[in-house]
């Protein structure tokens, strides 16, 4: 262990600061930096730790002085009122007294003031005469009030007498008074200073940065360099990226899927109605078209649709042929099918998936980004990510749906409390609401899911049992980062997004999201 | 999806199995349906109903049917009821539907019930059932509408048929002066909201009784005389139109079963049709469709992944209140006439498994081996995010839907862009064609910030090539600050694309969006996947930005496309 000297750490400011007040005795800290040529707080910065460390005493003492008021100020530039009333005089003799104070330019109050004054100290005097009442000088001798503002204006000290003059002016408004507060320095042990200073200046001079000169030449040695003050926070990062908090969600759910066996799946944000409706057996005249009301793209409909694609589902709205169905019933209209819609439901990547070879068994999922018509405010927005997703196998049957639907609730909401409820989907049978139990939250809505209707599959030639999901993305995210408000989880401010991805890093640290 | 409220007491009453709020809550998923709230001052439950395809479960009577068969396997055979109906009052209860109806609304279907209206909370739910049947299966009476009537102030026959817009009149519901038709569907509040259904016909569909008075202009309106029914109301006629004769008469089977739970005595109508769209020429209502499905134990039960045996199919089928009988492996299964949805076995399992319990199946896991994969874009996206979070950019996040002002005036930028047809709101009226509208938007919006700023979003944007719509996903970048130019905003554009390995040029260009002479379109194999530039003041200011800003646009998906074919 090291000697009590060696305990105190001293750094090149602190030095230069005791060895001024060696000198000086006692010190304020415009004293120290005038003396040193470092600006005043820094000096008050620097006594603070050097009392901290006990080498310093710091002691308070609180005085009255006076400042300028806006009319000092004024005066100190065009002369105080009896300055001025003076200067008129010896320049232009005696005056009548009712017209002096139009004659110099003063105001009634400024002449008032200025007249009593020079009266009270018998500058001027007044001689009654047939014309009225006449002010002369005397020869009473006047220091104008100018140079004693200036005095007070550069802070000089004042004496008895001009202690009186400043109370008086302070009454006629031009100065005004003020307390200050004026900390002074003193060391109480010069001599363990002064063996500290010593010990110091032994170990060699102080520098800020390390060179490539003194790597080179190896000076670094013959150099002490200056202490890093952890107390002061360091300056913002001029540059700092990262990831959105909201992305990086969609990265960790895209990277779930991914490692549980699914491919993902990509289409466009403008489709025929055919994949986003008709191809999931929404009939074009049903309720159940109504609960998914879509934006429609203000063009000509999609010609490119395949003809056949578009024969196997009429024929299956129709008359559920090819389907062992009986069909909606209805005459199926082949341009409604063809109109383009804005994507509104991330099941419409499923269909089109069915639609083209998909692999059996075989998993797919899409993060869509999808458009509901609907009112738009601060929580309804324009346009939003769904996660969806099929699994194709020969041995799907509702119970393995369930599994994976607890499987789900276990992964991304990390809860084995699970309610399974009956539902409606227009294209699954059966369908099932999946809803977890989130500590501190309650019961909330997961997802939906359903194994697909033979109407769906059977068109496309797809005979084994299809298991179509869809779980809400915002509500496990915001959970994921305990957020309460979905508004800040697809947050715009700068600075709200640092916190999201705080918050992002932090569950990746404690492990919440694995 | 339709809301029910009703009187829990008189929910209650019709399920004599359960005593309380709770157990009713309990019970509700087995109808697809949710607890909704209860006010508890009125004593009104709300329930709100999932099944869009299930109009009888859309009323008291109806969603307590269900629940009480549910707990009892018990349900009134109305089919059978249905067929040994006859008119003991009077034979000449029919409708004649007219020729001229059959290319605008060619059914009509009806019946006639002993049912007093005690109340005013029973006239009040009679008339929210026939207007959610209307309204959420008859899409919005497009389809189906339906009118009740005092049936004593009627005579029959009633005629369906299509008269001239001014060739009579009558006072419609809530008006005592009497208007022609024509007139109601301009002055009255419930002729101009349906108006637009058949204000296009040279003449409009009317319902008329035996001495020539008429009953109702259908879908708008009953008359004031003769089209209404109020506290106190005994006899009553129950009619619905519509396009689909199906579902005509579905509406129409639905309100009788209901009016007979709730202690009603029906009779029937018969409708004799003049034209040729029905499948019969003379229909008795309530209409039996005697729809019976045939199916094997396997195509029940394999889809569920359990064991059940044939007692146990038969019972979770009854409760969920089908007839069922079996032979072997053959299941016959008799559908009631007020449902319509049963359209593949898949139907029928989802009942059974809703009888058996969701909860109560086993797990299965999957067994299957199958490889995850992104989509084949994702690993160039994920690479040029990092380059870019590597580069000192902040990723942000935007919305798709834009609007011309932003992604055109804005930005002094011509190029087409698709709009949306039905607007909802007008700051969402077009996809975005481009990021950085977008990105500037949320500059706009963090003006307050210390700068510079450097932020970045890949994102999915629609261009229109050839008039089709094509979306790409794109790399929208702006650096903004004091000091900001488009020289050191080059130097990071030339860490990302030389990173990329891919060959590319920078050719200047002229666009309108940036400074003339500081913009540069990024050529990749002859195709341009790119724009970068020092932006131009007059959209910084039109942004309200008053700091220079440079950075651009790469379309990833074109630039992927041009490096495949360069290798």
């Amino acid at each position: 262990m090291g000697t009590k000297n060696e305990t105190v750490q001293l750094n090149e400011p602190e030095v230069k600061v005791l060895e001024t007040l060696l000198t000086l005795g006692k010190a304020s800290a415009e004293q120290l930096g005038r003396k040193i040529g470092v600006d005043t707080g820094a000096i008050t910065a620097t006594c603070e730790r050097l009392a901290q460390k006990g080498l310093v005493k710091i002691m308070r003492e609180e005085k009255t002085g006076f400042i300028l008021t806006e009319d000092g100020e004024k005066y100190c530039e065009i002369g105080a009122p009896e300055d001025r009333l003076v200067e008129f005089l010896k320049q232009n003799g005696p005056q009548k007294l009712d017209e002096l104070a139009e004659k110099v330019g003063l105001s009634k109050q400024e002449f008032s003031g200025a007249f009593g004054q020079l009266m009270k100290t018998r500058v001027l005097s007044v001689k009654k005469t047939e014309e009225g009442k006449i002010v002369q000088l005397t020869d009473v001798p006047f220091t104008p009030t100018k140079e004693f503002l200036l005095k007070i204006k550069e802070n000089k000290k004042l004496s008895k007498e001009e202690e009186k003059l400043a109370k008086q002016l302070v009454k006629r408004g031009m100065i005004q008074t003020v307390t200050s507060v004026t900390l002074w320095y003193e060391i109480p042990d010069k001599q363990k200073v002064k063996e500290l200073i010593e010990e110091w200046k032994q170990k060699g001079p102080e520098v800020t940065n390390l060179t490539p000169k003194m790597i080179r030449t190896g000076s670094w040695r013959n150099v002490r360099f200056k202490r890093y003050d952890l107390s002061i926070p360091p300056p913002f990062p001029s540059r700092w990226g990262m990831r959105h908090g909201y992305y990086a969600f969609l990265d960790y759910i895209r990277q779930k899927f991914i490692a549980l066996g699914f491919k993902e799946m990509e289409g466009g944000l403008v489709i025929p109605e055919f994949w986003n409706m008709d191809a999931l057996y929404m009939p074009q005249f049903h309720p159940a078209r109504a609960i998914h009301d879509a934006y429609y793209a203000d063009l000509p409909i999609d010609q490119e649709l395949e003809e056949e694609f578009i024969d196997a589902v009429a024929k299956v709205h129709e008359t559920g042929e090819g389907a062992d169905s009986r069909g909606w019933g209805y005459k199926f209209d082949r341009n409604v099918t063809r109109r383009l819609v804005l994507r509104s439901q991330g099941t419409a990547l499923s269909s089109w998936t069915l639609a083209h070879n998909p692999e059996i068994p075989g998993r797919y999922f899409a993060i869509a980004k999808c458009f509901r018509y609907d009112k738009i405010d601060a929580t309804h927005l324009p346009d939003f990510y769904q996660v969806e997703g099929i699994v194709l196998d020969e041995n799907n049957s509702f119970g393995t749906l369930l599994s994976l639907l607890k499987l789900f609730a276990k992964e991304f909401a990390g809860t084995e409390k699970i309610k399974l409820a009956p539902a409606y989907f227009p294209f699954t049978e059966p369908s099932v609401e999946l809803h977890a139990q989130i500590p501190g939250v309650g019961w909330i809505e997961l997802g939906g899911a359903g194994i697909f209707r033979p109407e769906v599959t059977k068109p496309f030639g797809i005979d084994v049992p299809v298991i179509a999901w869809g779980l809400g993305l915002d509500r496990i995210g915001m959970f994921a980062l305990g957020i309460k408000d979905i508004r800040h989880l697809l947050s715009r401010d700068f600075e709200e997004l640092r916190d999201l991805n705080r918050r992002m890093t932090n569950a990746k640290i404690r492990g919440k999201l694995r | 999806m339709p809301k029910l409220e009703v009187n829990l007491d008189n929910l209650l009453s019709l399920i004599p199995q359960i005593k309380t709020v709770e157990e009713l809550e309990e019970l509700l998923p087995i109808a697809k349906a949710e607890f909704d709230g209860l006010d508890e001052e009125k004593g009104v439950i709300n329930v709100e109903l999932n099944d869009t395809n299930r109009p009888d479960l859309w009323s008291a009577a109806g969603l307590a049917r269900l629940l009480r068969g549910y707990l009892t396997g018990k349900y009134r055979d109305y089919d059978k009821e249905w067929s040994q109906l006859v008119n003991e009052k009077d034979e000449n209860k029919y409708i004649i539907t007219k020729k001229d109806t059959k290319q605008y609304r060619p059914f009509v279907a009806a019946f006639l019930a002993d049912f007093e209206i005690k109340n005013e909370d029973l006239l009040v739910e009679l008339i929210q059932t026939q207007e959610k049947i209307a309204s959420v299966f008859g899409k919005k009476r497009e389809r189906i509408s339906m009118g009740l009537y005092n049936a004593e102030l009627i005579e029959f026959p009633i005629t369906y048929g299509m008269y001239n817009p001014e060739e009579i009149k009558f006072a419609p519901l809530q008006f005592e002066e009497e208007l022609s038709l024509k007139e109601i569907l301009e002055k009255h509040p419930t002729g101009v909201e349906y108006a637009h259904i058949i204000n296009k016909w040279p003449k409009y569909p009317v319902l008329m009784d035996a001495k020539q008075r008429p009953l109702s202009l259908v879908p708008i309106i009953n008359s004031n005389d003769l089209g209404r029914i109020d506290i106190g109301s005994k006899y009553l006629l129950i009619e619905a139109t519509g396009t689909s004769f199906e579902h005509t008469n579905l509406a129409v089977n639905v309100f009788a079963a209901d009016i007979e739970d709730m202690g009603g005595k029906i009779y029937p109508v018969t409708i004799r049709y003049e034209h040729d769209a029905s499948p019969e020429n003379e229909v008795v209502l309530p209409y039996s469709f005697n729809y019976v499905h045939k199916a094997s134990k396997n195509e029940l039960v394999k889809l569920l992944g359990i064991e059940l045996n044939n007692t146990q199919i038969k019972e979770l089928l009854t409760k969920m209140g089908y007839f069922v009988s079996s032979r072997g492996e053959k299941f016959t299964v008799r559908v009631p006439s007020y449902r319509r949805d049963i359209m593949h076995t898949v139907d029928l399992v989802e009942d059974i498994a809703i009888a058996y319990g969701y909860d109560n199946f086993k797990e299965v896991p999957l067994e299957s081996y199958t490889i995850g994969q992104a989509k084949p874009i994702q690993a160039a996206i994920d690479a040029i995010r990092d380059l870019m979070i590597g580069l000192g950019y902040m990723e942000v996040f935007t919305y798709v839907l834009s609007n011309e002002d932003d992604c055109k005036t804005k930005m002094r930028s011509e190029e087409p862009i698709v709009k949306i047809k039905n607007v909802m709101s007008q700051s969402f009226s077009v996809l975005r064609n481009s990021m950085l509208p977008v990105l500037f938007k949320i500059e706009s919006e963090n003006t307050g910030t210390k700068y510079p700023h450097r932020i970045f979003e890949v994102g999915e944007i629609v261009k229109l090539r050839e008039n089709k719509p094509v979306t790409i996903v794109s790399l929208g970048i702006i650096n903004i600050g004091q000091s900001v130019n488009l020289s050191n905003t080059m130097s990071d554009i030339w860490a990302l694309l030389s990173t990329t390995g891919v060959e590319y040029e920078l050719k200047e260009t002229n666009d309108s969006r940036f400074m003339e002479g500081r913009c540069a379109n990024v050529v990749v194999n002859g195709k341009i996947v790119g724009t970068v530039g020092e932006f131009h003041p007059e959209v910084l200011s039109n942004w309200g930005l008053g700091l220079p800003a440079a950075g651009g646009e790469i379309f990833i998906t074109d630039l992927v496309e041009a490096a495949k074919q360069l290798s």
